[in-house]
């Protein structure tokens, strides 16, 4: 069932405001564009499209924008820019000498470590799977499809990897990094937007790449 | 000489009728009717949500950019984010082209609906950012901020903005010296008075509110109360232009 802005979802009496809702009176209403759907005691609607929203722990591609004496600017697709300190990498940066560990325009995995009430945004590099990215492609998909492309236990991003032989990352910002052969790179890309824009399951995808 | 010239135009003012013996206007309406719309979301691939509507001989291309970061950084607010609306009208959207930029008009109109779509939005969940919105009036027959109000509400939705309720805006006036809903040029050019006004459906809360023109106490009130029931149909069609925009994904 899909609702639109001030359409009430629910009375406060029976359920709680979750995610994309908003309480007003003894009402809950919807505030976006979206599915409704009930958890436990919870009522959420599903945004169908949204800017990215960080959450703590999540792995993220981000694009340096800015270089500071000990920290660098990074964009994740978020309401606001997100902050890479120094003693949040792997590496031993000394003061004034990030630029030569980080550049603008460098794409990085990274994992959001903070984002506060006031919209602040802090990335930390320190665990195993956060690095700089220096070869392959990013792309970019709606970050409400995530989710949808990643597929349930990572079937659908599996099957791609399998059928195209490239590697593939997707950050829950909606960026998508893939490295392999060139063939086998607009091979993914096109399946991956396939997988975003149209109705398809893993069996569809690998009979399109098979 | 002049005096004859404003005589003539007087004469051709007084005998212009905008309302015909059975109480029709001159394109066909009756007083309470609306003029044909059409809307549609999600017409840009670029912006991250964009509608577009035709409102009788209006057409109006809504899109919608953010929530991203407030720039010069002084305009941000570090408890909520702000709503920018910029309304433009291209050279060719009336019969004398249009010196293209912002004028008088356009800059009071930018404002008014940036005021408006903002008391909508929950802008508290996104501080020290803003929500860029710009409209662009394709062709105008009179009503085009109500028009460009009610596609930038649509497109606000359609980016995933949250917002507590949609805006929807409609006018009435006063024409031959009676109360009117859905002003068109001549009526509004040559009428006594035009009264747009923006609601939130759901509370019925005015969030834009203007006249041009004089109206008596009682004219006024039987305006605004036509007047909102024009967006509440309005409104109707909003919701339908949106569920269309879900089922078509």
């Amino acid at each position: 069932m899909n609702v639109i802005p001030g359409e009430p979802v629910g009375k406060s009496a029976e359920l709680k405001a979750g995610s994309g809702t908003y309480e007003d009176g003894d009402s809950i209403y919807s505030a976006l564009v979206g599915f409704k759907e009930v958890r436990s005691s919870y009522v959420n609607v599903v945004p169908i499209k949204s800017v990215y929203i960080p959450r703590e722990g999540d792995q993220v591609i981000g694009i340096v924008t800015d270089i500071d004496q000990s920290l660098w600017v990074v964009d994740v697709r978020a309401p606001a820019p997100s902050v890479l300190h120094s003693n949040d990498t792997p590496w031993k940066v000394d003061f004034g000498d990030t630029g030569s560990f980080l550049t603008i325009g460098d794409a990085v995995l990274a994992r959001i470590k903070s984002y506060d009430d006031i919209g602040r945004i802090q990335l930390t590099m320190s665990d195993r799977n956060s690095r700089k990215i220096s070869s392959g492609y990013v792309i970019e998909i709606m970050t409400t499809k995530v989710a949808k492309v990643i597929g349930k236990e990572g079937a659908m991003v599996n099957a791609i990897k399998k059928f195209t032989g490239c590697r593939i990352f997707i950050g829950q910002n909606g960026r998508v990094w893939i490295d392999g052969e060139s063939d086998g790179v607009s091979k993914a890309i096109m399946a991956i937007n396939k997988v975003e824009k149209e109705d398809v399951n893993v069996e569809d995808v690998e009979k399109l790449l098979g | 000489m002049m005096d004859e010239v404003i005589k003539d135009f007087d004469r051709e003012k007084k005998e212009m009728k905008l309302i015909d013996e059975n109480g029709k206007r001159i394109d066909g309406r009756s007083a309470e009717e609306l003029r044909p719309v059409k809307m549609k979301v999600g017409v840009l691939n670029r912006a991250d949500g964009s509608a577009y509507i035709e409102w009788g001989k209006n057409k109006v291309v809504a899109a919608v950019y953010g929530p991203r970061e407030a720039q010069p950084r002084h305009i941000q607010n570090p408890l909520k984010g702000i709503v920018q609306a910029r309304y433009n009208m291209v050279s060719f959207s009336v019969t004398d082209r249009k010196r293209p930029g912002p004028d008088r008009r356009s800059i009071e109109i930018s404002k008014i609906i940036s005021e408006a779509l903002e008391a909508a939005v929950i802008t508290e969940s996104f501080p020290r950012t803003t929500i860029d919105v710009s409209m662009e009036v394709l062709q105008a027959d009179a009503g085009t901020r109500c028009a460009g109000l009610t596609a930038a509400s649509l497109a606000l939705a359609d980016a995933g903005v949250p917002m507590k309720d949609l805006v929807v805006a409609c006018a009435a006036g006063k024409v031959d010296g009676q109360v009117v809903l859905d002003l068109l040029k001549e009526e509004d050019n040559y009428g006594q008075a035009d009264l747009p006004v923006a609601i939130m459906p759901k509370s019925e809360e005015v969030v834009l509110l203007q006249m041009d023109g004089h109206l008596t106490q009682e004219e006024f009130d039987r305006a605004l109360s036509m007047a909102i029931e024009g967006c509440k149909k309005l409104y109707e069609m909003q919701k339908e232009a949106l569920k269309m925009s879900v089922g078509g994904e």
